[in-house]
């Protein structure tokens, strides 16, 4: 094209369409005098691969050796979905699938799901991708053509402009950090606060002897062993909802519940600055109060299974508190003294009163994972399908007999003998050819 | 490891399962694979929001979630294959040609 010619294009009628376009397609790659195709197109998507390869490893906490190999898989995985969708040989999408199923359940393992991801690799690497496999070797796929350039990236940048705006929305969502003791001035406003805005949540660890749990948990209508329940106390506005945390019998014996040794005597002190805010209250009448509410939270718990590596220890020591749970906090956060706030996507709040040694020693056990709740989680999940999930249970079992019958119905029907068959129009393409345009002609294209 | 990161690998995994729905021309079977990586970012949200959230019910329901992906791409392999028996390609330009 010559430069006359350049001229006469960019100053062609319609001038306002070609210069968008110029604009658009153009100006991101001046000076690149590369001819763009469709296969360079995953060298673009890298770049995403590389902002979140930077955030994983920037927000995975270094104390904990998990975080980095669940890193390391979610880079791999995403990378080979990559592979995966813009691989030509169907062969090789197929084998990339297995290995992102596979890193994926490593994920899965690795975050406290084990079952999961054993089911993935199980249901999907021997089953479905086999399946697959099975396919692509019987039947002559052709390679896979991508779509051309322009309009690959003009998807590229609309997923880049979603990807973009969910990034901001996660890393904005904001984690403001206060200074904060019970003694502070800024006590009174937080409290303000928080009874307009938040819902609160206290979770407490109960041991085995304490008073409590000798008084209270025998009015638990089931079987304690083994579980770990939450009950939720209700008291007022400040405080929403308290969750009693019993414990399995092989946790440490930390506080003993009584008023005088401090655990007790927290509690109602926040439940005293919560009720009676300025004006003074009865002492006697609080405890009333206080001591009603758990004897009613004890009579109405509620069954919700945890797991270990998500509570949250919340542990009074003398009007200061530890919340031992770093997993929502980013390594860079010293958490001590701290009001940790993270209220616009969850409504959650961390609160950190004072220092306090951490009671529960955190081991990194390599194989903590297959040792501690493999299977109480692998029961709670078992009671919650065959309990309350039941119906959904029976539907998806429908679904899946009803797959298995359409499956192999429409495997097993023959083409009627006014057809070409498979084999036959492989031979005589032609007579294929010919048919199809007759089809058409019939259609009326 | 925060939340965040979860969801925004599972975002990461999605959009590359959109965009391998959106970008094959010709092939039927990379369409199924991308839509088994939708559904493999979506089991993904639901897990890591049951890890942290102490709710088991999430993981129940990607079990669920998985039970209807193996039928989906079960159902799905098998109409390709009784397609390619009927007409002996399997192409999108022809698959209009199904109904006989």
């Amino acid at each position: 094209m010559s430069f006359r010619q350049k001229v006469k294009f960019f100053f062609r009628p319609n001038w306002v369409v070609s210069r968008l376009k110029w604009i658009v397609v153009r100006v991101p790659f001046i000076g690149v005098r590369v001819r763009l195709k469709s296969y360079m197109f995953p060298y673009f998507y890298l770049s995403v691969v590389f902002i979140l390869a930077f955030f994983l490893f920037k927000m995975s906490d270094p104390k904990n050796k998990f975080d980095l190999f669940i890193a390391f898989f979610s880079i791999l995985s995403v990378f080979l979905s990559i592979l995966t969708v813009v691989a030509s040989n169907p062969v090789y999408a197929v084998l990339f699938l297995i290995s992102l199923f596979f890193s994926f359940s490593l994920i899965l393992v690795l975050l406290g799901a084990e079952f999961l991801g054993f089911i993935y690799i199980l249901v999907y690497g021997g089953a479905v991708l086999v399946l697959f496999l099975w396919v692509v070797m019987t039947v002559p796929i052709k390679k896979n053509k991508l779509i051309s350039f322009k309009l690959s990236l003009f998807i590229l940048f609309l997923f880049g402009f979603g990807l973009l705006t969910s990034l901001a929305f996660t890393f904005s969502s904001g984690i403001y950090v206060i200074r904060f003791t019970p003694e502070s001035p800024l006590f009174s406003t937080f409290v303000s606060y928080l009874r307009q805005t938040t819902e609160f949540r206290f979770f407490i660890n109960i041991p085995e002897n304490s008073a409590f749990y000798l008084n209270y948990i025998k009015l638990l209508p089931f079987d304690t062993n083994g579980y770990k329940f939450i009950t939720p106390l209700r008291s007022g506005n400040f405080i929403h909802d308290i969750f009693v945390i019993c414990n399995a019998p092989k946790v440490v014996q930390l506080y003993p519940l009584d008023f005088k040794n401090g655990f007790v005597s927290d509690l109602f002190y926040i439940y005293m600055k919560a009720y009676g805010g300025s004006g003074p209250m009865d002492h006697a009448v609080a405890m009333f109060n206080f001591y009603s509410e758990l004897v009613k939270v004890c009579k109405a718990p509620i069954f919700l299974p945890a797991s270990e590596n998500s509570f949250y220890y919340f542990l009074f020591d003398e009007h200061k508190a530890l919340l031992q749970n770093y997993q929502f906090l980013p390594s860079f956060l010293n958490a001590k003294n701290y009001v940790f706030l993270k209220l616009p996507l969850f409504k959650q709040v961390m609160v950190f009163f004072g220092e306090s040694p951490p009671l529960i020693p955190q081991t990194h056990d390599w194989f903590s994972v297959f040792k501690t709740n493999a299977a109480t989680s692998l029961q709670q999940i078992a009671f919650i399908l065959y309990g309350e999930l039941g119906v959904l249970l029976i539907i998806v079992g429908l679904i899946l007999l009803v797959a298995l019958i359409g499956t192999v119905a429409l495997v097993k029907t023959r083409p009627s003998d006014n057809l070409v068959s498979g084999a036959q129009s492989l031979l005589k393409k032609n007579v294929f050819e010919q048919e199809l345009v007759k089809f058409e002609n019939a259609k009326g294209i | 490891m925060p939340l965040e990161i979860y969801m925004l690998l599972s975002v990461q995994l999605f959009v590359v399962g959109l965009i391998g729905v959106l970008s094959t021309q010709n092939n039927v079977l990379f369409t199924l694979m991308a839509v088994e990586i939708l559904l493999l970012a979506v089991s993904l949200l639901f897990t890591a929001c049951s890890v942290y959230f102490n709710d088991l019910s999430g993981q129940v329901f990607v079990l669920f979630i998985l039970t209807i992906a193996a039928a989906e791409s079960a159902v799905g392999l098998a109409i390709l294959v009784s397609f390619f028996r009927l007409r002996g390609v399997i192409e999108y330009p022809f698959i209009n040609l199904i109904k006989s």
